[in-house]
Order: C-alpha cells, then structure tokens, then sequence
C-alpha cells in the first residue's frame, strides 16, 4: 500500500507540477506533433502531405472536448474492470 | 508521437505498416488463445486498454514551452504480453485517427509500430530485466514505462529522420533534431507515466490475483 500510494502522490505532483510550469510569451504551449511538422517544413520545404484528414473537429473547444471523451472513456473501461475485479474477487470463498 | 495524415513520403507509410502488420496478426492471434484459455484476462485487457486510452489523450504541459502525452502502452505489455498490446495500442491510434484527427490512416503503420510494437516490447524486456536483477517489481514496472515512452518517441524521430534527412548531417542529424524535440519534453512525462503505472498495476494485481485464484 505504501509503494502504491507514494507512486500515486508521485504521479499527481509531477502532472501537476507541469500545470505550473511557465508558459512561453508568445502564446499557449505547443505540441510536440506540432513542432514536429515544422521541423519537417523547414527541413523540406517542398514536401507536401500527399493525404489529408477525412474530418478534423470544427474548433479547438471540440478538439478539447473529443480528447476529454476519450480521456472519460479510458476512465471508465480501467475502473469498471477493476471494479469488476474488486467483485468477483470478493466473492472468493 | 503521432506523426499526422500523409507526413510520412507513401513509401515510408507503406515499409512501416508492412512491418507492424505482422504484429498485428500474431496479436490478435494470441489475443484470442489468451481470452479463451484464460478467462479472466478480459479484465485485464479491460484495464489495459482502458489505461492506453486515458493517458494516451492526456495532452501534459511539460519544460520548455510544450505539452505532450505519455502512451500507457507498458502497463498491458507487462501484464497482457508485447503481442497482444501491439493489437491494442494500434486499435487506440485507429480510434484517434478516426474521432480525433490525431494522427492519421496513412500513417497508423508507422505511429503503432513506434508505439505499440517497440513501446510494449520495450517495456517487456526491460521489466524482464530488472526482474532478472532481483530488484523489487515496482521497479520493473516504473522502468518499463519509463523506457517505453522514451522508445516510442525515439523511433518517432527515427521515422521522421529517415523521410526527411537533414541536407548537411543527414538522417543522423535530423533523428538529433526531432529527438531535441520530443526527448527534453517527454522525460518529465515518462517519469511521471512511470509512477502512474506503478499505483495503478498496483491496484490490477491485487484485484486480479484474487480472481486467478476465483477461476482456478
């Protein structure tokens, strides 16, 4: 219990502390897929993508939310099973 | 490490999926052998999957300026097997190329084998290895998934690299930038991935010991 709930607290102060980490002046936080296809415009700048996105989400506030879905969904698979096997290993005579 | 729709030149798209599909194949294979051998694996792969899911769309602010996300592919290889993950972590690219425009159909190949394939093998070996030195499970398992976002973002930048050289130093050079890139943004993350798998393996052996035992 003692390793489970250090890697816990460990876990939740270094995600959070990356909240607090400061930003950069000239706007918000770039993603690193983000920089990575700047680096491969300036390495190529010929290169065009030769396939495109069937959909992209219309606005960054969908994105956001479509990412939180997923983040929900995730959550919910991973605590149901262990909810699942919370029980029936209750259930062990 | 999600490389987006149509980044990668179509040969290199085609060699990377041509590479991945064989893991693609012996993981559903084993996937299904183990669900039908061992019932109370679907649990597991409940759990695992469900991990990959969480915290692969976690986008974390990290140093410099950046955010990233960890990948939750070493907690099922360790648990489920590197094959069995490799079907899994492709079939949550799959969904966020489909849903989230995050990465892309073209380039699935290329992002599973980074992730799914030489993430969850990565993470097996090494836990392997640490158990081999004696040293404590929570360990192997921090190392594991410590190792294995590091690895995936390395053959990112090695597949980037590799489709497009630098003009001066070559693929060499260019695996360098993109590593200057992911590297300084994803050790934070790695450690703290490495402490989440810790906690929540932690809670899955628990659980899933008893229900061995239920079943056996």
């Amino acid at each position: 219990m003692g390793i489970r709930r250090g890697a816990a607290w460990g876990s939740l102060g270094l995600l959070g502390l990356g909240l607090f980490l400061p930003a950069p002046a000239s706007g918000p936080r770039i993603g690193t897929d983000d920089r990575a296809r700047e680096l491969v415009r300036t390495l190529d700048p010929g290169y065009r993508p030769w396939a495109g996105v069937l959909w992209s989400p219309p606005t960054k506030s969908v994105e956001t939310s479509l990412f939180a879905a997923q983040a929900s969904m995730g959550m919910g698979l991973l605590v149901g099973s262990i909810l699942l096997m919370r029980r029936r290993g209750g259930l062990r005579p | 490490m999600h490389i987006a729709e149509g980044f990668l030149p179509w040969p290199h798209a085609v060699g990377w999926t041509v590479a991945a599909a064989p893991w693609w194949v012996v993981g559903a294979r084993k996937l299904k052998d183990a669900l039908k051998d061992h019932p109370w694996k679907r649990l597991e792969l409940g759990s695992a999957g469900g991990f990959t899911f969480l915290v692969s769309a976690l986008k974390i602010p990290s140093v410099a300026g950046s955010s990233s996300h960890p990948t939750g592919i070493a907690l099922g290889a360790t648990r489920l097997g590197p094959w069995e993950m490799g079907l899994v972590g492709t079939v949550v690219l799959f969904f966020q190329a489909l849903l989230l425009a995050h990465g892309g159909f073209t380039t699935l190949g290329a992002n599973a084998f980074a992730m799914a394939v030489v993430g969850g093998w990565t993470a097996w070996w090494v836990h392997r290895a640490v158990g081999w030195c004696g040293l404590p499970r929570c360990w192997g398992l921090f190392l594991a998934a410590f190792f294995s976002d590091l690895a995936t973002y390395a053959t990112t930048s090695f597949q980037l690299a590799l489709a497009f050289p630098d003009p001066r130093s070559g693929v060499w050079g260019s695996m360098l930038k993109f590593l200057g890139i992911f590297g300084f943004t994803q050790v934070p993350l790695a450690v703290a991935e490495g402490f989440l798998t810790v906690f929540v393996a932690g809670v899955m052996h628990h659980r899933s010991r008893n229900l061995q035992g239920e079943i056996a």
